[in-house]
């Protein structure tokens, strides 16, 4: 038991606590208690000051504390329980389990570490699949790889997110660890129900952080989730599958907390440490050579801006970015990814073979060549183009509807059955169309199929 | 050796004198420093909570904001008139909080529970605190429980379950209370509490919903808090937690509520005002930086408790005002992240006479499709489809592409679906009536009635349709089914309709 020292609040802002101590000061990072009666409540050092005093970050509501109050050193940061003891279970920012199956004994790990070093860490080449056409096709995933969907609010993250536990989540032999940061308590609820329903729940840990929680809580979070599946990473030499929802928040909570230190906001009000913040986090989540982390990151993109500072910073990071864009779900597309925002690194022909590659370049080059086209078109009407372009129009038209696709997670919302296409299927599919194959086959028919072979028309 | 001793004892005093501070005693007690701005700094009250109430000579009331190392920052909840330096200022042990309960249906109260009807006091004897945590995630439960708006659009494509948190947001002058009130005026007889709350509002607006109110019988299941435009920014601040408060001792008693913010724009604006007279730092927009956390954690208090906990729920519709029609901005797109889904109304589809003016394209409901109805779902899975898919093609169309007839048909059948959506204020619908209009106009059996005249039509049709078959309305509305050979029942009273309409 180390020794511990007792220092007394002497101011509260908002979530800002400054303790004073008079001859012992407890590290950074380190975790105290404020004792307030029957009740306790942790905060964590941020920073020393002059005088002896600590400023901390209150990870509990500070309503109701008081100048004075005692506040005791525990000589520790926060630990967080890891290994198979969590999986299956659901704790809070802290590593607390709320889920009433009673207390967690075994191991428990500090939520701060560096992250693994050059040469532990090891890229990743290999392909992935996950079902879902466009996302497939133009911005393949890969194993051990950092993944990156965006998306302002309300175009469909969360549902994708969702959909990508549905179906990877339910097929992975590994441990999985689902981190909600700064996300509604009511998708979190639904989320425990939906993975156990599906059994996915058995090999999953989850940790939640909602936006009720203060923006300590909210950003600890992450840490506390990272620090299991690196575990399990590390440890057990596993393939851990990680799932974020939302990065942001975590960025979000950073910004609340520069703010209340008082601290010289940077490029459109965020913390001046943002890319630091982000990167010990983002750098963590990586794979190394005893395992590998595949992450999906839900990244919410605020006011719809992608050169907001946060998810700009965010983007560098990751090896596919999947961009959900507000001008796909006006005109119905769900998924509502923009195939020419959207990215990965792994779509090279090395890696995915020479059909993929040419496949979604051609693709990706009829839907540009119509974007251009539109300008003209609105000027100018249909009439104006030649056939050529007129056929590329319709063309990439039915190819924007042939990558609307029924989710399984959505099935109640839009009444379709979802739909899981392989990689062949979609690939043979885009070449029909690009090819002129459908060209008698009206573009409303292409909504919410599966390949092309759910088209009575298309004879193949 | 003397002089030396002499000397100690000057630096002592020196030291003493440096080192004083206002105490002699005042643990909950202490003297007002300066006042200006609605904002106090006090000193002494050393014992003084965060966020407690602090009460001061003359009957005023402030709020414990900033506990700093020698003073007290604290914003005061009534006016400022006879404040002098040197009041003062006593702590009251009490964190705010309002009378709750049955007795404040039909009452208008401000922020701190006190009536501003002329009515009779209100006793007080239950209070609530105005901040409470949000239900925990295992005390909630799956939102699969339609509560209907009365209005076609809404409960057909963005559906509200109970506990669910809609935002309507859009331009002013769009209709955005009007979908409010109409959703509480659909409540009565239905077991709804409904809880309105006007944040920064004129008086004659709130004057105005609580006479719509009253002309519809809907006060006897309301209570109004209000704070108006004139009142200090923390009373506005304050309303929607109060609001809450009020809503959550219905909820947690098993009840099922409805609660109106009236507008959270003005709210993050009376925050902001707050913070920025408290020397706080500012972010975007010059709002501080928990102003996502404000909202976020009021919100969170809507939910759909589980069984263990009453099973209550507390339904939110946040209203949000843009300027321009720019939800991309920080506020709206904050608000936007924390509710279930958004009804967006756009004053150009106002100005165009489609109201309610729903921009169907960017309106969303995340959780109500599990919400709805049999029937209900049965007849509206296409409808937002349907409509998007027609805007898009319509705009396309619009520059001379050759037009299949799949494609005319789609155009034929959006424009008269567009036009059975259009419907008046204070005229909430059926659900019968709702889900017959749907089927009708989503199998296209209107092909042959003029887009103008598809409204008349249809109330034609249903006011028919209740006098000659109530049979199979009273079981559409009471078993909230639809099969299939009620489809084919209809088909056939509308043509034998059409006849009769001919001859």
């Amino acid at each position: 038991m180390k020794k511990q020292y007792i220092g007394k609040i002497i101011q509260i802002i908002g979530s800002i606590v400054d303790v004073k101590f008079d001859n012992h000061l407890p590290n950074q990072n380190e975790l105290l208690h404020v004792l307030d009666g029957d009740r306790m409540v942790d905060v964590e050092v941020l920073a020393h000051r002059p005088g002896g005093v600590c400023r901390c970050i209150a990870l509990e509501p500070t309503e109701g504390l008081s100048r004075g109050l005692q506040v005791e050193t525990t000589g520790t940061s926060i630990t967080v329980p890891v290994g198979e003891q969590v999986v299956g279970r659901v704790v809070n920012a802290l590593g607390k389990p709320v889920d009433g199956k009673g207390e967690m004994t075994g191991e428990y790990h500090s939520i701060y570490r560096e992250p693994p070093s050059l040469i532990e860490q090891s890229p990743a080449t290999e392909i992935f699949e996950t079902g879902i056409k466009v996302i497939d096709l133009l911005t393949p995933y890969a194993k051990g790889g950092k993944i990156g969907l965006f998306g302002g609010a309300g175009v469909g993250k969360t549902v994708l997110i969702q959909e990508l536990i549905s179906s990877i989540a339910t097929k992975h032999n590994g441990r999985s660890v689902f981190i909600g940061v700064g996300e509604r308590s009511r998708e979190g609820y639904e989320m425990i129900e939906e993975m156990t329903q599906s059994g996915v729940l058995q090999n999953t840990s989850l940790v939640f952080g909602q936006m009720n929680e203060s923006p300590g809580a909210r950003m600890r979070a992450a840490f506390t989730g990272l620090t299991m599946a690196e575990y399990f990473r590390d440890v057990n030499r596993q393939d851990v599958l990680l799932f974020i929802d939302n990065i942001f928040r975590y960025v979000q909570a950073g910004s609340e907390i520069s703010a209340l230190l008082g601290r010289m906001p940077s490029a459109v009000g965020y913390q001046p440490t943002l890319s630091n913040e982000l990167g010990q986090l983002e750098e963590r989540i990586t794979s190394t050579k005893q395992g590998s982390i595949t992450s999906i990151q839900a990244i919410y993109v605020p006011a719809d801006d992608l050169t907001d500072p946060a998810p700009a910073t965010i983007f560098s990071h990751l090896d596919a970015t999947t961009v959900l864009s507000r001008k796909v779900v006006e005109q119905g597309i769900y998924p509502a990814v923009d195939p020419l925002e959207s990215s990965s690194r792994i779509l090279e022909p090395h890696i995915v073979g020479e059909l993929h590659y040419n496949t979604a370049k051609r693709a990706v080059e009829t839907l540009q060549r119509y974007k251009e086209l539109q300008d003209i078109i609105a000027i100018l009407g249909m009439d104006e183009l030649n056939a050529e372009d007129k056929l590329l129009v319709y063309r990439a038209r039915k190819l924007q509807r042939f990558f609307s696709q029924p989710f399984a997670v959505a099935s109640v919302y839009t009444g379709f059955e979802g739909k899981y296409v392989p990689l062949e299927k979609t690939i043979e599919s885009v070449n029909a169309i690009l090819d002129g194959k459908c060209d008698d086959i009206p573009e409303s028919k292409f909504y919410f199929i599966g390949d092309l072979s759910d088209l009575e028309e298309y004879k193949g | 050796m003397e002089k030396h001793e002499f000397s100690f004892i000057t630096d002592e005093l020196k030291e003493q004198i440096r080192s004083f501070r206002f105490d002699n005693g005042m643990k909950d007690a202490g003297r007002l420093v300066a006042c200006g701005d609605g904002v106090l700094t006090i000193e002494g009250l050393t014992n003084v909570k965060n966020g407690e109430l602090i009460y001061i000579n003359g009957g005023k009331y402030a709020l414990a904001m900033n506990l700093e190392e020698k003073q007290v920052g604290a914003i005061l909840l009534t006016n400022a008139y006879d404040l002098s330096e040197g009041d003062l200022a006593y702590s009251t042990g009490r964190i705010v909080s309002v009378p709750v309960g049955d007795e404040l249906l039909g009452r208008v109260v401000n922020p701190l529970g006190l009536p501003l009807d002329g009515g009779k006091p209100i006793p007080g004897e239950k209070l609530r605190n105005i901040e409470a945590p949000a239900p925990a995630i295992f005390d909630r439960a799956k939102v699969d429980e339609p509560l209907y708006t009365g209005i076609m659009a809404l409960d057909s494509m963005i559906p509200i379950g109970k506990g669910q948190r809609e935002l309507i947001i859009g331009d002013r002058q769009t209709g955005k209370t009007a979908i409010a009130v109409d959703a509480i005026l659909n409540q009565k007889g239905k077991d709804v509490i409904c809880v309105y709350v006007a944040i920064g509002q004129k008086i004659a607006s709130v004057n105005s919903v609580i006479q719509t109110l009253k002309a519809h019988d809907a006060m006897d299941y309301t209570v109004v808090v209000c704070s108006t435009a004139s009142e200090t920014a923390p009373l506005q601040y304050l309303a929607p937690y109060t609001g809450t408060a009020i809503a959550e001792e219905f909820m947690y008693s098993g009840k099922d509520v409805l609660i109106v913010y009236d507008d959270l724009s003005k709210h993050a604006v009376a925050y902001r005002t707050i913070s920025l007279l408290l020397k706080r730092p500012s972010g975007r927009e010059a709002y501080p930086g928990d102003i996502f956390y404000i909202h976020s954690r009021l919100l969170e208090r809507s939910a759909k408790l589980s069984e263990k906990m009453g099973g209550g729920s507390l339904t939110a519709l946040p209203i949000i005002e843009t300027l321009a029609g720019d939800i991309s901005a920080y506020i709206p797109t904050n608000v936007i992240s924390i509710t279930d889904g958004q009804i967006y109304l756009e004053s150009e589809l106002f100005h165009s006479g489609i109201r309610p003016a729903v921009n169907v394209g960017l309106s969303v409901s995340r959780v109500g499709g599990s919400a709805q109805c049999k029937a209900m779902k049965k007849v509206s899975g296409q409808v937002r489809l349907d409509l998007a898919h027609y805007r898009e093609m319509a705009q396309f169309s619009q520059f001379g592409a050759d037009l299949d007839l799949a494609t005319m048909a789609v155009l034929g059948k959006g424009a008269r679906l567009t036009e059975s959506l259009k419907q008046n204020q204070c005229a909430p619908k059926k659900m019968c009536d709702m889900v017959v209009s749907l089927v009708i106009t989503m199998k296209d059996w209107l092909s042959d009635i003029a887009v103008k005249d598809v409204n008349p039509f249809l109330d034609g049709f249903l006011r028919d349709l209740h006098l000659n078959h109530p049979e199979l309305t009273d079981r559409l509305e009471r078993e909230q089914t639809f099969s299939d050979e009620d489809a084919d029942k209809i088909k056939e009273y509308l043509t034998q309709y059409k006849e009769s309409r001919k001859a």
